[in-house]
């Protein structure tokens, strides 16, 4: 879920600033940050690449993509025999930087096929395949990490609903209280904020958030 | 007459008495059970009958108890004779007689009195008393005997609960990906696409990184297509239909709206960071939101920034350049003092002779001003004398036709009298003409209108008609919906309860007093 406030302030503007340098290392053009991402790759990692099986090769990149989006990431112990420790972080880090980039600057299909000309007809092609598969999930991705560039984003949330039968001083109290914890993503690192509220309070919260909900709408229409 | 022992002995056994299962008629009663059904009964009818519902054994104390019994049952008026034998030598019309006399006087409410307190809370209240009863109950077993601390307990039915929080996780999702469009056959796929969603696309139970994040992300994909569903019908409902585009025409341009929205807000906050940071930095920023919206839309706003900084950067430019000058060496100066000097004669002449041709200037453009005015006033001066000429000219011919015509003023007279006749009928037949005319044009007219107004309430209504089928539709969903589980819940009850006497036992007795008291109204009658 994501809570996202459109300001003009500075702070946030800095930051988000900050970021887009940092994708873009080189001033823009759309296919230069692309071949500029390429050169830094360089030949030794595309060798690499070619070290695969053509057989495994999609699973490896389609795995890659799964943990960029989030999802489960590809184990060494299935391609212990591919490459050696080194090579795998090397090999996996460049696959995810090439994906990332090429979805970046919204590359054809046919300025890929020439920038990985290195390598063998089928490698290429089952590359080629995995992008224009994935290219929208990348993206999706891409621009949730963007959006998500603020003092502090909520991951997920959880409540509970309690009871209290008794307390040390009243035997029956018989009192309602949900519990609610939010996963906060701040820029120090992930923080669970706790609340307990009773019947009046949790309205409060509900009520507060519904006009948030409002305000996102106007804004968006 | 079983009947009616069935009807007695279920209502002894609701009242509290242990009646084992294998009576089911009253001459089965033996006088201990006697004796108990009916100090069970002057109980629950007396608050303060304290009389042990067993006979003791003594020949004695079962008298006196019989004796209690009867002068029980006679206070509260049981008609007929009744003693300590009916208790100790029972024969089975009379406790037949004497129970259902007593089952009659029970209070209303004995019988309501197993279901009281419904209420959700105490239902509630009760099925916590238990639960925590059961588990306080059940026997210690160590940690590792439990997977993930869930403890199963009981027989018919194996209840389970939780134990300490070994097995518990914090909710946290990831995203999951489902194959999309595989649903609609005549629509193919792309060849990758499919090959992907075969071989490659794992299963949602191994997406997640973690396998016990599957059911928190399974929730909170369900929870977000859900809401974006109701969102989406929420807004084409209110304002899509209203505004007449096609679905994907009215999402365009809510993307389009959106994107300008976006990069007009970045821009402004470009321009208020602009003095803080390096102008290099802002120019990439520039050139990325080029890239973000139309560039036909965006050009001349996006020329005319970029011409903006272009001149903020020239005068930087000149600025370095002057300070540059200004941090040479002395010698220099008195050659540039005089320079200076020149210069700044120069500038005063050329000022002056400025000052002068601006003025010149000015007072030419008043001149012209004037001038200008001037005419204007003398061409209506001439407009109006035009008017008043020509005005003039013709009363005089007027004046000069009348004189012609006095001599033969007569038949001039007459003439001038069937001219004006003439003329006058001519403008009549030629107002009816118009009047022909007119009519049907007016009729057009009017029926066009109608059609065209026609046209648009039909528009409205049927929109409207669409607005409130939509709403009929949820209400009937959401009617059967609750239909369903009320159904369910009334099946659920009805399996619950207990089938236990069979009506025709009441409707047979029922008809019985109804026939008694016939039969007495009858003697009464005679």
């Amino acid at each position: 879920m994501n809570l996202m406030l459109i300001s003009g302030s500075n702070f946030h503007f800095e930051l988000y600033k900050r970021t887009l340098i940092t994708f873009h290392r080189s001033p823009l053009g759309g296919v230069d940050s692309f071949s500029s991402e390429m050169a830094e790759i360089g030949q030794e990692n595309l060798d690499l690449i070619e070290k695969c099986p053509a057989e495994l090769i999609s699973s490896f990149i389609h795995q890659v993509i799964d943990g960029v989006c989030g999802q489960t990431q590809p184990r060494f112990q299935d391609y212990s025999k591919v490459w050696s420790i080194e090579q795998w972080y090397t090999v996996v880090d460049c696959t995810e930087r090439l994906f990332k980039s090429a979805v970046k600057s919204n590359t054809s299909k046919q300025q890929f096929t020439k920038h990985i000309e290195g390598l063998s007809k089928d490698r290429q092609q089952s590359i080629i395949d995995c992008y224009s598969v994935r290219s929208n999930d990348i993206r999706r991705t891409l621009v949730q990490n963007t959006t998500a560039i603020s003092q502090a984003q909520m991951t997920d949330f959880d409540w509970k609903l309690k009871l209290v039968m008794s307390s040390d001083k009243i035997a029956s109290v018989q009192e309602p209280l949900v519990s609610v914890d939010l996963d906060l993503q701040e820029e120090k690192g992930q923080k669970v904020v706790s609340l307990e509220m009773n019947q009046t309070e949790l309205k409060k919260m509900i009520t507060s958030l519904e006009a948030a909900n409002k305000a996102v709408l106007q804004l968006k229409s | 007459m079983e009947e009616v022992d069935n009807i007695i002995i279920h209502t002894l056994k609701q009242i509290g008495c242990d009646l084992p299962d294998s009576i089911d008629s009253l001459k089965k009663f033996s006088t201990e059970l006697v004796v108990a059904a009916t100090v069970q009964c002057l109980r629950v009818i007396k608050d303060k009958f304290d009389i042990s519902p067993n006979l003791p054994p003594g020949m004695s104390a079962k008298f006196r108890v019989g004796t209690a019994l009867a002068n029980a049952c006679l206070e509260l008026g049981y008609q007929g004779e009744i003693g300590y034998q009916t208790f100790l030598y029972s024969s089975e019309t009379e406790i037949r007689r004497l129970l259902l006399f007593l089952i009659e006087k029970l209070p209303r409410d004995s019988a309501e009195r197993t279901d009281e307190a419904l209420g959700t809370s105490a239902l509630m209240q009760r099925a916590i008393a238990t639960e925590i009863s059961r588990q306080l109950k059940t026997t210690w077993s160590a940690p590792y005997c439990k997977a993930k601390g869930i403890c199963w307990r009981g027989t018919k039915p194996k209840l389970w609960h939780r134990e300490g929080v070994i097995g518990t996780r914090a909710y946290h999702s990831c995203s999951l990906s489902v194959p999309y469009g595989v649903g609609d056959l005549t629509k193919k796929l792309h060849k990758e696409l499919k090959q992907y969603y075969m071989k490659e696309l794992a299963v949602i139970t191994n997406q997640p990184p973690h396998k016990a994040d599957l059911p928190a992300s399974v929730l909170e994909s369900n929870a977000t297509s859900v809401t974006a569903a109701q969102e989406w019908e929420n807004e084409w409902n209110s304002s899509g239909l209203g505004s007449g585009l096609s679905e994907q025409d009215y999402r365009l341009r809510k993307q389009q709206r959106l994107k300008k929205k976006i990069t007009d807000q970045l821009r402004q906050g470009i321009q208020k960071s602009e003095a803080t940071v390096a102008a290099a930095a802002t120019t990439d920023l520039m050139q990325t939101l080029n890239t973000f919206t139309d560039k036909s839309a965006s050009k001349t706003k996006g020329s005319r920034f970029m011409h903006a900084e272009k001149l903020q950067f020239t005068e930087d430019d000149a600025k370095t350049a002057v300070q540059m000058g200004i941090g040479e060496g002395a010698p220099k100066l008195d050659t540039e003092e005089d320079l200076q000097q020149k210069r700044e004669k120069e500038v005063e002449c050329l000022r002056e002779a400025l000052q002068g041709l601006t003025s010149q200037i000015e007072a030419m453009e008043i001149d012209m001003r004037k001038y200008t005015a001037n005419t204007q006033q003398m061409e209506e001066l001439i407009l109006v004398m035009d008017r008043s000429v020509s005005d003039k000219e013709n009363s005089y011919k007027v004046m000069k036709r009348t004189l012609d015509l006095l001599p033969d003023a007569d038949a001039n007279i007459a003439k001038l009298q069937s001219v004006v006749d003439s003329s006058a009928q001519r403008l009549v037949s030629l107002a009816n003409q118009w009047e022909k005319h007119r009519a049907p044009l007016i009729e057009q007219y009017r029926q066009l209108k109608e059609l065209n107004e026609g046209k648009v309430s039909e528009s409205q209504k049927k929109l409207e008609e669409i607005k409130s089928f939509r709403e009929k539709m949820k209400i009937v969903a959401d009617e059967t919906r609750s239909k369903e589980d009320l159904h369910k819940q009334l099946i659920s009850e009805y399996e619950r309860m207990t089938k236990g006497v069979n009506r025709s036992a009441y409707t047979r007795r029922i008809l019985e007093i109804v026939s008694n008291i016939k039969k007495q109204k009858d003697d009464i009658d005679k």
